[in-house]
């Protein structure tokens, strides 16, 4: 018995001891005090393994700190000079210009030649940016510079395009420069070369077991920013993250191209702890795509059907934040570059049901939608479910379409088989869905010739899910693609979104503005427009109230 | 007499009213599954467990869950159970098909168990099917394994000695003398198996297999996880489910008890 | 000498020979285009090249028997293959996040089997009586919660309403490796994730061994100790614990195994790193190559453990020895 006693004694007290065993929060070295905000810590749920240069999560993570872009664009839409200034006259023929004083981490400064570089490099690995490519299927994809010349003084390129493209500036908001010196005929850097930038800020340290990058301000950097030191912190799940930020573990949430999702929104609005700051957005969170080629949406009546039988007010009420507005069926959000006003999407059965017989289904005596064959109208609809949001929408649309009097199945495919059945590139040119929920990116929607086209033209190497290979649709294609100047590209985008409204191949299920969430402590914060809270010009301005 | 008899009626009665209301769920909640109402409600009376993300009232989720979820947890244990009979007697044998089956049992074994059924379900899709085919093919090795030790055990004992000598066919033998004696071992290896395999299927849903549009409990708290109930504080979203998994197991244990205790009277 | 060991490490041997084809083949149905994850799939432009390189890598243009060599070469050396997606040997990604899964499953193992152990031996002894009675109801419905369901009451209660313990990774920021305040951080952040694997693991070993006790506890030599007066304590430890001890070792060695598949929720909710979410993330990206040694180490693992526990068993019971030798 004393035995036993004695037993529980030593477990209560060494379970006493773990609540002890708290470490001592460590606060930044003392020299930073000169710093109006000593320390920032940003939460994201990326996942990064190495956090190195090449690491697609780190490259845009590091972009506010470390590997910063050519330029930025602001949230009203319009661009900027980040790491150099830019010119042009006549969309042909950019020139950028280093900004003074810029060095790679390691002393050397930072010159023309790395952006030159660069594109020598990235073609390398296949990318056309100078040099046309040639796959082993004899596929030929054309450069999309035809020069680059460095200026003399070493600090300016001249770009020449093939004919003049006036969103130019877009791609160059995530285009990040290579030291030449230390890429240059080294096939393997080490960890500490990959990690060179040429930010306000250097990498200090990664830790895989705590989740932390941590960086530090750069004394070299032309600007001094406002903070002394910015921590990232990688969380497994969305929950905590937002927790942690209640909490006030963590000051700023960040993922690329995410805002806070629905589900937290109202939650964290009425949390005085956090602030929310709301941006009009570029993306598509919602997007219901029809496979115009396959299945039973070929025939135009049923997308129409379908597009009528829909509540969209619904979707704003259980997907959106306060800002939400339903769409027009020119798809397009009013932020996008030649926005046009087209229809607005509107539930009207007799409308759909008037669709519905065009395509020769009638209603027959349990409410169901049936062809003259007695086959009722059902189709299979893809999700990815992996994604919350994107799950409700998919049980959203099949609750009211057989409400309706359709017959839908959710087909709920992990990432990779969705992947596999949505996009010509992973599906090897064989996309078999009928329909699919997708969310589209700022990035994928301005890609090419932007509006979305990238998902909608059935040619596309990469996207493609609507499947579209319409003639009509191609013309209007070519038009944008040969604009030689905004006001050509605005007629020929209004005739894209004219083209979506008469034959709805797709259909958005609401517009949003992107929410990000930081913490009420902190203010006189900068968004960008690719990389929301986490942007370099956010550290010039932030202060701490 | 009365206290013996106590697990046997309790769990017969927690099991009973779950198949009540798997058989004809509107006789409890007047609601329809999908109905929707604001979300994010709080336990109330018009709302037992309040209601989830999408506004469904989580009181009818779990109504309607308990059809899925015993579907997938009973068919999967009866199947795990055949299988499990048929590979134990068959590598009972002394022959060489025996000792295939007894290698073919002890390789799944070493089988990563989750691990795999994880891989396997990603390539086989979430159905309810899939997944009571996934958890069967797991699910049989217990079994199997009591099975052949029981069998190996009752082919030394005399009195089956004494059916060869007395000439009575293999058949006959084997209905009417193994099949009767390994009846205890059919029971308990049901009811343990059926609490395993409700245990499996809900993990798999909770880390997210499974027929997402039909929720079962193991997918209810899937969803509580995943769409921010831990930071509203929605307990009754995250918790219900789990307790009454726990209440279908506990039904479950006290069947078996009341057969254990009966076996060992037998024994005695 | 001892055939019966012989023939089992030879049925392991042929399992893990079926399970090496198993890992080999699962990857490859699995639907998609491999390279096309390779180089992430938010990144909506690839590269022709790109693609061509890899293709060649990993030779996917190769007759399938022609790759299971590949695959082979790969498991011998020791590499386990290379993972293009995270740009690492298979074998640095995994023994990364192998220590972390250890550290919560070994312990909780070790733990589990020694309160298993004392318990049991107690409550076996006393069979019916009132410590016995209460530790087994405790653990039957104990036994009926999901792991899911205890991982995250402790979560809820420790972590988020009382903050006494942190709900996500092992260790604080700005901890340094090797310090005393490293090691107790790091005991810290394990303490909730190996008590939910303790506390779902714990009733069912219980029980074993509390059947496996009372049984012994029924022979006769057992009612002798006990008539001559020997503590309670004697009885346990030094009658009836030799003889449960080569079914207790299988215990454990078995249990290293469900504890790596309870190891894999529970690093779900409490955003570890380890081989959990290295395999969701592999499989979300159709990583063949880290796969394919995902599910190798984790066979081989338990195959050791098994094994291991198995020659353990002879080792303890002479009886089992002088079995074999006279066989």
């Amino acid at each position: 018995m004393k035995h036993r006693l004695s037993v529980l004694v030593i477990i209560l007290l060494s379970s006493a001891l773990m609540l002890f065993a708290r470490p001592v929060k460590e606060s930044p070295a003392g020299e930073s005090s000169s710093f109006a905000v000593e320390r920032i810590t940003v939460g994201t749920t990326a996942k990064i393994e190495k956090a190195e240069r090449g690491e697609y999560a780190f490259d845009m993570l590091a972009s506010a700190v470390t590997e910063l872009p050519l330029v930025y664009q602001d949230t009203s839409g319009s661009y900027h000079p980040l790491l150099v200034d830019f010119a042009t006259e006549d969309g042909v023929s950019w020139t950028f210009t280093l900004k003074d004083g810029l060095k790679w981490s390691d002393g050397v400064a930072v010159t023309a030649e790395d952006i030159l570089f660069t594109f020598q490099h990235e073609d390398a690995s296949g990318s056309a940016y100078l040099t046309d490519q040639t796959d082993s299927k004899g596929k030929v994809t054309k450069a999309k510079y035809v020069s680059c010349t460095v200026s003399a003084d070493n600090r300016s390129i001249t770009l020449v395009l093939p004919s003049a493209n006036v969103r130019m500036l877009g791609d160059m908001t995530s285009f990040r420069i290579l030291p030449k010196h230390i890429f240059e005929n080294n096939a393997s850097p080490t960890v500490a070369d990959k990690r060179i930038g040429c930010g306000p800020y250097t990498f200090d340290s990664f830790s895989a077991e705590s989740g932390t990058i941590v960086f530090k301000a750069n004394a070299d950097y032309p600007e001094t920013p406002r903070v002394g030191e910015i921590v990232y912190r990688i969380f497994g799940n969305e929950d905590t993250m937002y927790l942690a930020l209640q909490n006030g573990d963590i000051d700023i949430v960040w993922n690329y191209s995410m805002g806070v999702p629905a589900t937290y929104q109202d939650f964290l609005a009425s949390s005085p702890a956090v602030s929310l700051v709301a941006v009009p957005a570029t993306n598509a969170p919602a997007v219901l795509a029809f496979n115009n080629a396959k299945g039973p949406f070929a025939d135009e009546n049923l997308r129409k059907a379908v597009s009528y039988a829909l509540d969209y007010d619904l979707f704003k009420a259980y997907f959106g934040s306060e800002y939400a507005s339903v769409p027009n069926r020119g798809f397009v959000p009013p932020t996008t570059v030649g926005y046009k006003d087209t229809e607005k999407l509107g539930h009207d059965i007799g409308k759909a049901d008037g669709f519905m017989a065009a395509a020769g289904y009638r209603k027959n005596a349990l409410g169901v939608y049936v062809d003259s064959d007695g086959e009722p109208m059902s189709f299979a609809l893809t999700v990815n479910s992996s994604k919350q949001t994107h799950l409700g929408y998919a049980e959203l649309i099949k609750t009211q379409l057989e409400a309706f009097g359709m017959q839908v199945a959710i087909d709920g495919l992990d990432g990779t088989s969705y992947n596999a059945k949505t996009s010509n590139r992973f599906s090897n040119n064989n996309i078999t869905t009928e329909a699919a929920i997708y969310g589209y990116t700022s990035a994928g929607m301005g890609m090419m010739n932007g509006l979305g086209s990238i998902y909608v033209d059935g040619t596309h190497a990469v996207q493609g899910g609507c499947q579209v290979f319409d003639p009509e649709f191609q013309a209007v294609i070519a038009r944008l693609a040969s604009s030689r100047n905004l006001e050509e590209y605005y007629v020929a985008a209004g005739a894209l979104q004219d083209f979506y409204a008469a034959h709805t191949p797709l259909i958005a299920l609401y517009w949003d503005n992107l929410i990000y969430a930081y913490s009420s402590g902190l203010g006189n914060l900068t968004v960008d427009a690719v990389f929301g809270l986490n942007n370099v010009n956010n550290w010039m301005t932030i202060s701490s109230r | 007499m009365k206290r013996r008899n106590l697990p046997l009626y309790l769990g017969l009665a927690i099991l009973l009213l779950f198949v009540l209301v798997a058989l004809v769920p509107s006789l409890f909640t007047s609601y329809s599954r999908k109905d929707m109402f604001p979300p994010w409600q709080g336990m109330s009376s018009e709302h037992f467990l309040g209601t989830n993300n999408l506004g469904y009232d989580i009181y009818t989720e779990l109504i309607y869950g308990t059809g899925d979820t015993l579907f997938i947890g009973v068919t999967s244990s009866i199947l795990s159970l055949v299988l499990g009979l048929a590979i134990g007697t068959l590598s009972s044998s002394e022959s060489f098909v025996g000792s295939i089956f007894t290698s073919l049992t002890n390789m799944f074994v070493y089988l990563p168990k989750l691990v795999t059924l994880i891989v396997l379900s990603t390539f086989l899709g979430s159905s309810s099917f899939t997944l009571i085919a996934l958890i069967s093919a797991f699910g049989w090795v217990g079994t199997s394994r009591v099975v052949k030790g029981k069998i190996v055990h009752l082919s030394s004992a005399p009195f089956i000695e004494n059916c060869t000598l007395l000439g009575y066919g293999k058949l006959h033998t084997v209905l009417h003398h193994y099949v009767r004696n390994l009846q205890d071992v059919i029971v308990s290896r049901f009811l343990a198996g059926a609490t395993s395999c409700i245990m499996m299927e809900s993990t798999l849903s909770f880390l997210g297999f499974g027929d997402l549009y039909h929720p079962t409990w193991g997918t209810m708290v899937n969803y509580a996880w995943k769409r921010g109930a831990m930071l509203r504080h929605a307990y009754n979203y995250l918790l219900a489910p789990g307790f009454a998994i726990m209440a279908l197991s506990l039904s479950f244990y006290f069947l078996s008890l009341f057969f254990e205790k009966k076996q060992e009277e037998i024994n005695l | 000498m001892m055939t019966k060991y012989r023939k089992d490490i030879v049925t392991a041997l042929f399992a893990f020979c079926f399970v090496i084809i198993l890992n080999f083949i699962l990857p490859r149905i699995l639907p998609g285009d491999p390279i096309a994850y390779l180089t992430g799939f938010a990144e909506e432009d690839m590269t022709v090249k790109q693609y061509e390189y890899y293709e060649d890598a990993l030779h996917l243009k190769a007759p399938l028997p022609e790759q299971f060599l590949h695959y082979l070469k790969s498991l011998g050396d020791g590499s386990l293959g290379y993972s293009y997606k995270k740009e690492a040997t298979v074998r640095s990604l995994i023994f990364n996040r192998l220590g972390h899964t250890l550290q919560i499953t070994l312990t909780s193992v070790c733990i589990t089997s020694i309160i298993a152990l004392v318990l049991g031996l107690s409550a076996g002894l006393s069979k019916g009586g009132s410590f016995d009675r209460a530790v087994t109801t405790s653990s039957v419905i104990l036994n009926t919660v999901p792991t899911f369901m205890i991982g995250i009451v402790l979560l809820l209660f420790f972590a988020f309403h009382k903050k006494w313990f942190p709900y996500a990774n092992l260790s604080s920021t700005g901890v340094r490796k090797g310090t005393v305040s490293f090691f107790l951080d790091r005991i810290w952040h394990l303490f909730l994730p190996v008590l939910t694997l303790v506390l779902a693991q714990l009733p069912s070993r219980f029980l074993l061994v509390r059947n496996l006790a009372a049984n012994i506890s029924e022979e006769k030599y057992v009612l002798y100790a006990k008539t001559r007066g020997l503590s309670h304590r004697t009885i346990k430890y030094h009658y009836i614990f030799p003889n449960i001890a080569a079914p207790f070792i299988n215990l454990v060695g078995m249990s290293v195994g469900s504890a790596l598949g309870g190891a894999l929720v529970i690093e779900n909710l409490f955003s570890i790193n380890g081989m959990g979410t290295l395999l969701t993330d592999a499989v979300y990206s159709l990583d063949y190559p880290l796969i394919q040694g995902i599910l190798f180490v984790t066979t081989a693992f338990m195959t050791l453990s098994i094994i291991l526990s198995d020659g353990l068993c002879l080792v303890v019971n002479p009886k089992l020895r002088k079995k074999e030798r006279t066989q």
